[in-house]
């Protein structure tokens, strides 16, 4: 049985000229950090994935979004105004931090927008373990790093020297040792996780402590 | 009254075709084989595969033209993408969520068809509970399909289904007991039990409903009970929510039966991955571990996809590896094809039609050596088949075995027919037996 429910616009941020927040109404949705969530217009049966980027004790609910000019939908949700109504279903996935996965080192992996999915572990739950690496093309695409500790942020640049590493993900990961307890989240692109899949397996690391929510 | 019903896609949709089949006959409508006679035309339709889809075009424009001359009323339910619907709703003149089922004589009704059923109030909530309390309309008398659960959250990257039959939900359990208890009595000797995703059943009900080794517990228990002999298979589970506990109960009652269809899809984590299947290929191997020792003389069918979006030569070299591992007895096997709705239908199909068929040649050709390796383990062994047919072949009789092997014997007595015999198995195929009937 098909249950959408309405959700409001309540305002678009935009982030960079392509790459924007969506926040809407919560609507009593109840879900898991890590979830995504299925979203659509009204009066249109066309229904896109997308992560939750706000935190669970957040009143609203938030997506984050990169506009895709040849996409169908990303650039419509772009153009939505506070007042207008969106379709949602969900929450579905087990992309999850378990309770045994919070006492454990954790990295955090990401391409592009592949980081919304970690700002709503960081704003849900209370923890420092991580270290999050995200690789973009360029510095500026900083998406709200305020929200986690500087510390813990790794933004890889691969078009310009503006982010603290000037490589891919890929590159930076390749001499990186993690602990041997350490759970591994991947999320973007495939070829990013395909690359870091490989390399960590290659490393030993067990496939079940590799975790990976692929977007396209 | 005459009607007309074709069913499209897979064993849910013909499950749910049962259950439609009984709405309409206790309408007054007597079922025909030929659709020219039908009053009442429909179609189960299949969103998932384009094939069965291009199926429902030509039948419905088909109907379209012989209403000029007759007057006739077509309708379409069944596994439906929200793109279709739209189209469809052009084109039949009724289109009915399967949920919806319970309130068809007053759709008819409304339509301006009069029933002896669409005389009574009808419900006023349409609820999946209410559908499945119809009891459906078995086209055999000693093979059921029971469904438990509907819709999927799964959300592989592949597959439509999540969009078209929506959320999961699982029937009471009780009321599948009671149906399954129903089949007993009446002597049906296979019973399948079916969902998307059959051991997630009770997941959506949180601790309210019984959870899936639970549930074939007391299916085992009512073959204790009934002191009957019949099998009872459940088709497809996930490996994502494949616990031991239910090969344990499958192992406990003779009534559910050796055999274990285990989708795998593709022998490569990173594809996996990319079909977002949720589980890793050492998961899979473990769950195949644990039957081999809990159920040793069980059956392992599976599903296959071949060059999906991006799959390289190794990572389908690992799926090769894996039928060679995990020998299965049968695989349904497919070539990718973008499913519209699917996450996937929006990744490059990057897969030459070549390629994907040179994949499917050589996995089947695989699959081949190792089934026939199995089976040849059931050489000279007696095993228990329930006879299903007459075989194309005259003078021989088809079943199946417990472990599903087609298995044919000569035979000139059609009282066999939905009843258990004994065959000594004299040749072993690849993907069946033959065998001689031993004396009752
Ligand atoms: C489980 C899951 C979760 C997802 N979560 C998010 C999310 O949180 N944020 C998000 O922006 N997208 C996310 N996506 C992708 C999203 O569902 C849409 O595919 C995307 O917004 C494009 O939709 P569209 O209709 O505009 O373009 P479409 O016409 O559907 O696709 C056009 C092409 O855009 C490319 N593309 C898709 N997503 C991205 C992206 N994020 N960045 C760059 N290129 C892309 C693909 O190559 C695709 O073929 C997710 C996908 C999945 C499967
Ligand atoms: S293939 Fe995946 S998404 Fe489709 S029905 Fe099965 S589990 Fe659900």
């Amino acid at each position: 049985m098909h249950s959408y429910q309405k959700h409001t616009v309540i305002s678009v941020r935009n982030l960079t000229d392509t790459v924007y927040v969506l926040r809407m109404t919560r609507e009593e949705l109840e879900f898991s950090p890590g979830q995504f969530i299925t979203v659509g217009l009204l009066n249109n049966v066309h229904m896109r994935e997308y992560s939750i980027y706000s935190g669970v004790k957040d009143d609203y609910l938030e997506i984050l979004v990169k506009d895709i000019p040849q996409g169908y939908l990303s650039s419509k949700l772009h153009q939505l105004s506070p007042g207008d109504e969106v379709r949602i279903e969900g929450p579905f996935g087990y992309f999850l931090l378990s309770e045994e996965h919070l006492s454990k080192p954790l990295h955090f992996i990401a391409t592009g927008t592949g980081i919304s999915p970690f700002h709503c572990f960081v704003r849900s739950h209370d923890i420092d373990t991580y270290t999050l690496v995200h690789g973009v093309s360029y510095g500026h695409e900083q998406y709200e790093y305020e929200d986690y500790s500087r510390k813990n942020i790794i933004q890889c640049t691969s078009r310009d020297t503006g982010g603290n590493q000037h490589m891919r993900v890929t590159a930076y990961m390749k001499n990186k040792e993690l602990e041997h307890n350490a759970e591994v989240f991947l999320c973007g692109n495939s070829a990013m996780i395909y690359d870091i899949f490989d390399l960590l397996t290659a490393k030993e690391k067990p496939s079940e402590h590799i975790h990976a929510e692929v977007y396209f | 009254m005459t009607y007309f019903l074709l069913h499209l896609g897979c064993q849910m949709n013909q499950s749910d075709a049962e259950r439609v089949r009984s709405v309409i006959e206790s309408m007054g409508y007597r079922s025909v084989d030929r659709e020219e006679e039908a009053d009442l035309l429909g179609i189960m339709a299949c969103s998932v595969r384009q094939k069965a889809i291009d199926r429902v075009y030509a039948r419905i424009h088909k109907w379209n033209q012989w209403k000029k001359n007759k007057s006739i009323i077509t309708f379409v339910s069944g596994c439906i993408l929200p793109a279709d619907k739209t189209s469809f709703l052009k084109l039949f003149d009724l289109l009915f969520g399967i949920e919806d089922l319970p309130q068809l004589p007053t759709i008819l009704r409304q339509y301006g068809v009069p029933s002896q059923l669409s005389q009574t109030t009808p419900n006023d909530t349409s609820s999946t509970d209410s559908y499945w309390n119809i009891e459906p309309s078995y086209t055999s008398s000693f093979e059921a399909y029971v469904s438990i659960q509907n819709g999927c959250d799964k959300f592989c990257t592949f597959c439509a289904v999540p969009y078209t039959r929506g959320r999961e939900v699982s029937r009471p359990s009780q009321e599948i007991l009671d149906e399954i208890e129903t089949l007993v009595e009446k002597e049906y000797k296979s019973i399948t039990v079916l969902g998307q995703n059959v051991n997630s059943y009770g997941f959506d009900k949180r601790s309210s409903e019984m959870k899936f080794a639970e549930l074939l517990h007391n299916i085992g228990e009512i073959g204790v009970r009934s002191k009957k002999e019949f099998w009872v298979y459940f088709t497809s589970p996930h490996p994502h929510d494949m616990y031991k506990d239910v090969l344990e109960v499958v192992s406990s009652y003779p009534v559910l039966a050796n055999n274990i269809h285990l989708p795998i899809q593709s022998g490569d984590d990173k594809i996996l991955i990319k079909m977002n299947r949720n589980y890793r290929i050492a998961a899979y191997e473990k769950i195949v571990n644990d039957i081999r020792t809990l159920l040793p003389s069980a059956t392992l069918f599976t599903d296959i996809i071949v060059g999906f979006t991006g799959e390289n030569e190794a990572q389908f070299n690992n799926t090769l590896k894996a039928i060679r591992k995990y020998r299965y007895n049968m695989a349904y096997i497919a070539q990718y094809s973008p499913r519209p709705g699917a996450a996937s239908y929006r990744w490059e199909d990057d897969i030459t039609t070549e390629v994907k068929s040179s994949r499917f040649h050589a996995a089947t050709n695989v699959l081949k050596e190792v089934a026939l390796e199995e089976n040849k383990k059931f050489l000279n062994e007696i095993q228990r088949v329930l006879v299903y047919k007459k075989a194309r072949r005259d003078g021989f009789y088809e079943g199946k075995t417990e472990g599903r092997v087609p298995i044919q014997f000569p035979s000139d007595n059609e009282a066999l027919i939905g009843t258990f015999v004994d065959v000594h198995v004299t040749e072993a195929r690849s993907f069946s037996f033959a065998g001689e009937l031993c004396a009752p």
